[in-house]
């Protein structure tokens, strides 16, 4: 299923549909190739409701676009995951995304 | 690598194709499972590092060639350690060098994880080539 991008202002809000994010790369490419796609952004909202599985290369994703807009907006660019799965939110700590990113765990 | 004890109790070679991959990685938890091994690592961390592993093995090892295999065993040590041995085709690598996961200007590498990952839950090594990796995994 494709992932919902909306824009409002200078924020983008990434909806996730893919429950596994493994590589694929389907975010990257929305949200960095696709030439629509704001990119001096200050806030970048993901929203891992549907997502149960992240490995390193879904990591490796995150990570590729943190770096793509903070290069872009000089690190004035904030990034949120909200109700992330405490797993997952468990692992983004362990990779120490936790240190970029802020991580709201869902209410389980 | 210590080879020491080991009765095979599981084995299973697939070819580097995703699919092949997620098959694998759910027959090895369900077989763990179902001889009631007793792991220290929870159900999750169990997926994520097999994951991990067999990924590794296809991708660096491999190269996603989906002619090369990808050899899997489950094996007991004499202290009652799960082993687990995954092999590739690959030319190996030195695990000397696994890249940080932050580089030199303290940013985080987009990649390098997956044996990070594992190292928090479990033991790693390889053979002197670098195409064997064994994970061990503690009992209860």
């Amino acid at each position: 299923m494709k992932n919902i991008i909306n824009y409002t202002d200078d924020n983008i809000n990434v909806i996730i549909k893919s429950p596994r994010i493994e590589g694929e790369n389907t975010i990257f490419e929305s949200l960095v190739e696709d030439e629509t796609t704001p990119k001096n952004v200050s806030k970048i909202t993901f929203d891992m409701s549907d997502v149960k599985y992240v490995n390193s290369l879904g990591i490796a994703e995150f990570i590729s676009i943190v770096r793509f807009f903070t290069n872009i907006s000089n690190g004035n660019t904030k990034y949120t995951f909200i109700n992330v799965d405490k797993n997952i939110a468990k692992l983004f700590h362990i990779v120490e995304l936790g240190s970029l990113v802020h991580i709201e765990e869902k209410d389980n | 690598m210590n080879k020491a004890a080991g009765k095979i109790l599981y084995k299973s070679t697939i070819n580097s194709l995703n699919e092949e991959r997620l098959n694998l990685i759910q027959k090895v938890v369900d077989f763990i499972l179902k001889e009631k091994i007793n792991l220290e690592i929870d159900r999750y961390e169990l997926y994520l590092i097999l994951d991990e592993a067999i990924t590794n093995a296809m991708d660096h090892g491999n190269r996603w060639d989906k002619s090369k295999k990808v050899t899997l065993r489950l094996e007991k040590d004499l202290e009652n350690n799960l082993k687990l041995y995954i092999k590739d085709e690959g030319i190996g690598f030195n695990p000397n060098i696994i890249p940080e996961i932050l580089n030199r200007n303290g940013k985080l590498n987009p990649r390098g994880r997956g044996i990070y990952i594992i190292r928090r839950f479990c033991q790693i090594s390889w053979n002197v080539t670098g195409n064997e990796a064994c994970l061990t995994l503690k009992t209860k």
